[in-house]
């Protein structure tokens, strides 16, 4: 009977998590040699110096901090088997830049050996960091500096420069991460309620038994990766060589 | 005893009845469901058509730029862009699709002479449409997987049982591909 029960539990504890999981933003699949970023400056071709990445950092976090908008910088040596426009976009949205529902991440994608570049917008800064206007902001920072050696300057110049916009200009929610009420658990207060009630349900059935899958379950319940919100794009932005 | 049974029968059957009214309704919805997803995700693409139909004219009002085209081509364009000017708003999903597949394969015979001759881009104004447009461009590709991703969930869902059944009687079509065309 108690078996039973326990089995019963662990079913409808399992359904209830399952569900909410399909029902959150689809995950897109990795596609091979799409990058997962686990800061906002990742240099996959050892162009930039500990301080390049060490400055640019700093202004994403910033940005991140006074604004929510998330910029994530890649360098890479190719973006072979792919054009740099479908690299962007894969990368953008596997790692999910920007937060989620304000989608307002960009990502600044550079390189070196192909000579390409790419800032893809999310939806969400389409209206301020239009096509032309990213453009123009690589044309006047990141173009003179795509030289052995220029790629930090011109990346931290940008940053900076679109930083500023976003910090200015940006006009939707800043608040920090939709709220957690415990900040190191990614989960607002209606994931918690939901948790709640699940826990509540299998504990009392199976007298704590069935519990220990369902924390695992919260740990890998996410936004988006590496820290960044789950954010959207479309496509927009600029590129060029 | 045989009250029992007849009641037993009854409810039983009442269950079936009621199971498969369900399983209508969910399969109703969900059809519905999809297909509007297919139509939101090829309005984004509309929207972005329309803004190629009415920058490509802007961009050849502009001084030597013209001349870089060749002179079919640019009929071909004026003409589809016609065309989706006056009669696209009043055509299904599937025809509008149908339609734009021609009209980005033209698309992409004019960027890419844009492309091939840097010369164009002479004046400050004239980058910016063609930046704009690139934009556009870029924009169609990305919803261009989204659209096929959600029309592919559509076409797999009427395709299925028990969806299949109900499809026909409640008049849902297949929905089309937006191909990449020649």
């Amino acid at each position: 009977m108690v078996v039973g029960l326990a089995v019963l539990a662990i079913v409808i504890g399992g359904t209830i998590a399952a569900t909410y999981m399909v029902l959150r933003p689809s995950d897109t699949g990795r596609d091979e040699g799409i990058p997962e970023l686990k800061y906002y400056t990742t240099d996959l071709a050892g162009v930039l110096t500990e301080s390049d990445l060490y400055y640019i950092d700093e202004i994403c976090y910033e940005v991140n901090l006074n604004s929510s908008c998330e910029i994530a910088v890649v360098v890479v040596n190719s973006t072979q088997p792919y054009d740099i426009n479908y690299y962007a976009l894969r990368t953008f949205q596997y790692n999910g830049i920007g937060k989620e529902g304000r989608d307002n991440g960009v990502l600044v994608v550079v390189a070196t050996d192909d000579g390409s570049w790419r800032i893809e917008v999310g939806y969400g800064l389409e209206g301020i960091l239009t096509d032309v206007r990213v453009n123009r902001l690589a044309q006047e920072y990141l173009l003179p500096n795509m030289t052995a050696g220029g790629y930090g300057d011109g990346l931290f110049e940008l940053t900076f420069a679109m930083g500023m916009i976003m910090e200015t200009e940006y006009s939707g929610d800043r608040g920090t991460d939709r709220t957690y009420p415990i900040s190191w658990i990614p989960l607002t207060w209606g994931d918690w309620a939901l948790v709640g009630v699940a826990y509540i349900f299998l504990a009392v059935v199976t007298k704590g038994w069935a519990l220990r899958p369902l924390l695992f379950l919260i740990a890998i319940m996410s936004g988006g990766r590496g820290g960044f919100g789950g954010g959207r794009s479309g496509g927009g932005g600029a590129s060029g060589r | 005893m045989v009250e029992r049974k007849g009641l037993l029968v009854g409810v039983v059957a009442l269950a079936v009845i009621v199971v498969l009214v369900l399983t209508v309704v969910l399969s109703y919805n969900s059809l519905i469901s999809k297909d509007q997803n297919v139509n939101n995700k090829w309005s984004n693409i509309e929207v972005e058509i329309q803004r190629q139909v009415e920058l490509v004219p802007q961009l050849l009002q502009q001084e030597n730029v013209s001349m870089y085209f060749e002179q079919g081509l640019l009929e071909n364009i004026t003409s589809l862009r016609t065309q989706w000017l006056n009669t696209m708003a009043d055509r299904s999903v599937n025809e509008q699709v149908n339609f734009s597949t021609e009209f980005m394969v033209q698309m992409g015979a004019f960027m890419s002479v844009v492309e091939s001759y840097p010369a164009i881009q002479s004046t400050d104004t004239i980058r910016d449409i063609i930046v704009s447009l690139e934009g556009t461009q870029n924009r169609i590709a990305a919803a261009r997987i989204f659209y096929n991703d959600a029309v592919n969930e559509y076409n797999t869902a009427i395709l299925s049982f028990p969806n299949n059944m109900l499809a026909g009687t409640f008049g849902f079509e297949q929905a089309s591909y937006f191909q990449q065309g020649q």
